[in-house]
């Protein structure tokens, strides 16, 4: 831990990458603590009385309001709980799955391999875009729920191939031939010595798989396939701010600002640690 | 001396797989029928160039690799033909130590964990008793106790083979397999394990099997010596005999070229042209003859493949022209 924090600080890049992600993930968890609004609260006085469109940014709204009156900067700050919650659950099923599949493919070999590799190709053809879109008009009520699965179910194909081929060849290491000499059953071999050392690839994928959650669900809510009025998801407030593009500017602006700085952020972070991890790149 | 491993026509050949519809288009012969035995309690040294087959045979003794045929035999048992359970059982009893201490020792986990895992996959003892054979074994080996909660990458390569040798031992096997247990250290340390080696042997009665491409590291350390090329063993010999009075004209160019420690005395290089043909298609006949000083241009050498036969006194060659050199 402390080799790997020593290798993030090198690289300015991943220092950028950790700090965002710090900040994002601090704003989620005390931000609403500090706000004034109310994400939810509507204006009624500005929407029924003075018809004027949102307000412009000011001291008393930083960001502005959007049109029914609600504060984008309560809305923001709520809305990274949203993303958050995306980015990782979405994550974990996707990681969940992607290392199962990806280990037992690399491990046993075979048929077994045959069969998941057949999957995993089958997945990543699939248009990911048209699954989550079929998925969301299906389902009877789309929800955020729907995004973690959908997205999780859409993910671990990169996950699993990577795990994969890093599976290969550390089952050929010495250290694992030496464990199968000693009389380790596939079981042992599999989680003493094969995932400790596929851990750099995985947390990478994992790193880059939240970047990538985000912004597919940011695209889904504002297509209105993901999260539905009035839950402050980015996305949907993009949408929410198009009508008012040319004249009220900030209430797409500042939603698409947190989408993009979120998603860098995230980015930046993956390949730092994809740097810090990967010997190969070391001391290049 | 009751023999405690019996290989017997061991073959390992590795399908290449070529073209579109992975075809299989040939064999490569890394161990094509070698026969030997190790008595309890013996040293049998196995030499020979790289891509000889030795480190195969080591890993087929282990069933690391499926041999291709043959019969391998452990006290009297046939290890081909244990199932899995009884494979992982006997697994006890034979443990090898590996060439590059950089790469047999985990990473991730601590050294005392590393030395204990044998004897935690067989059950053995408390979880008290067992931190107390680790640091028994730590202290034999020559390492101190307090490593064992450090990783292996806090370790010189000396050390690391050290460790190596611990966890090898720590489920009191009979024979060890040690695939170059030295090749990749430095000259002052192999000597410092070589020993240790020795001295384990004594201590514990092992039985070894020892993997090297150096001739001078083996002299000392084998009762016996096997010569390899090309998957075939040449010449197999009691170490006094191998080394004074040589059968093969390829192990004589081996032992040229060890260099002696005299200086300005002038020994006479045996120089082998050319390199070793590809195992994949070996020479027919003697699989020397391409590069061989005695039988390059005998009608023999290149049309028949020489018997491995016994010259008297345990000195085992395989050359047309052995008794005549």
């Amino acid at each position: 831990m402390k080799q790997l924090w020593k290798e993030i600080r090198k690289s300015k890049l991943a220092v950028t990458g950790l700090l965002v992600v710090s900040i994002l993930i601090l704003t989620a968890a005390l931000g609403p603590f500090f706000l004034h609004y109310d994400p939810y609260a509507i204006d009624l006085d500005l929407v029924i009385r003075h018809p004027y469109g949102p307000k412009s940014p000011s001291v008393d709204h930083p960001l502005g309001t959007d049109d029914l009156g609600r504060d984008l900067l309560s809305r923001i700050v709520y809305g990274s709980r949203v993303s958050l919650q995306v980015g990782i659950l979405a994550m974990l099923i996707a990681t969940c799955i992607g290392v199962t599949l990806g280990m037992l493919a690399g491990y046993f070999g075979g048929w077994l391999d045959l069969i998941i590799t057949w999957l995993t190709d089958t997945a990543f053809a699939f248009p990911a875009a048209l699954l989550a879109i079929a998925v969301m008009a299906i389902v009877p009520n789309p929800d955020i729920f729907w995004i973690f699965l959908v997205l999780g179910l859409i993910g671990w194909a990169g996950i699993a191939r990577v795990v994969r081929g890093k599976v290969l060849s550390v089952k050929e290491e010495e250290y694992t031939q030496s464990a199968r000499a000693l009389g380790a059953g596939h079981i042992r071999i599999m989680i003493y010595h094969i995932l400790p050392n596929c851990m750099a690839p995985i947390m990478v994928s994992a790193t880059i798989n939240i970047a990538g959650n985000i912004l597919t669900e940011a695209w889904l809510s504002f297509l209105g396939l993901g999260a539905q009025p009035p839950t402050p998801s980015w996305g949907l407030m993009v949408t929410e701010g198009q009508a008012y593009l040319a004249t009220h500017y900030w209430m797409c602006l500042f939603p698409g600002l947190a989408i993009a700085i979120t998603v860098l952020g995230w980015n930046l972070l993956g390949d730092g640690l994809r740097d810090a991890l990967d010997p190969r790149l070391k001391d290049v | 001396m009751s023999i405690l491993l019996d290989v017997q026509h061991l073959k390992k050949y590795f399908p290449v797989r070529k073209g579109l519809f992975s075809r299989i288009g040939g064999f490569v012969k890394a161990v094509d029928d070698v026969s030997f035995s190790v008595g309890r309690g013996e040293t049998l040294g196995l030499v020979g160039e790289s891509g000889c087959g030795k480190t195969t045979i080591g890993r087929c003794i282990l069933r690391l690799i499926e041999p291709s045929s043959g019969s391998i035999f452990f006290s009297g048992k046939d290890l081909m033909s244990l199932s899995n359970p009884d494979l992982r059982h006997t697994r006890r009893d034979i443990q090898i130590i590996f060439q590059d201490p950089y790469a047999s020792l985990n990473p991730r986990m601590t050294i005392g964990a590393i030395i204990e895992e044998g004897l935690v996959i067989h059950g053995v003892g408390r979880r008290a008793e067992r931190k107390a054979r680790v640091a028994d074994l730590m202290r034999q080996v020559g390492l101190q106790e307090s490593a064992s909660r450090r990783f292996p990458h806090e370790f010189s390569g000396g050390q690391r083979q050290r460790i190596g040798i611990a966890r090898a031992l720590a489920l009191n096997p009979k024979l060890v397999v040690c695939d170059e247990p030295v090749s990749a250290l430095d000259v002052s340390v192999q000597a410092q394990v070589i020993n240790l080696l020795h001295e384990l042997q004594d201590e514990f009665g092992l039985t070894y099997l020892f993997i090297a491409h150096d001739l001078s590291v083996v002299r000392h350390f084998s009762d016996r010596v096997a010569v390899m090329y090309l998957g075939k063993i040449m010449e197999l010999a009691p170490a006094s005999k191998l080394y004074s009075a040589p059968l093969h004209p390829y192990t004589r160019a081996l032992l040229s070229a060890v260099p002696v420690p005299v200086p300005n005395r002038k020994t006479k290089r045996i120089l082998l042209e050319g390199d070793v043909p590809t195992p994949l298609d070996p020479p027919a006949g003697c699989r020397f003859h391409t590069r061989c000083p005695v039988g390059k241009n005998e009608l023999i050498c290149r049309e028949s493949e020489p018997e491995f036969r016994e010259y008297g006194q345990g000195h085992f060659c395989a050359c047309h022209f052995s008794v005549i050199s």
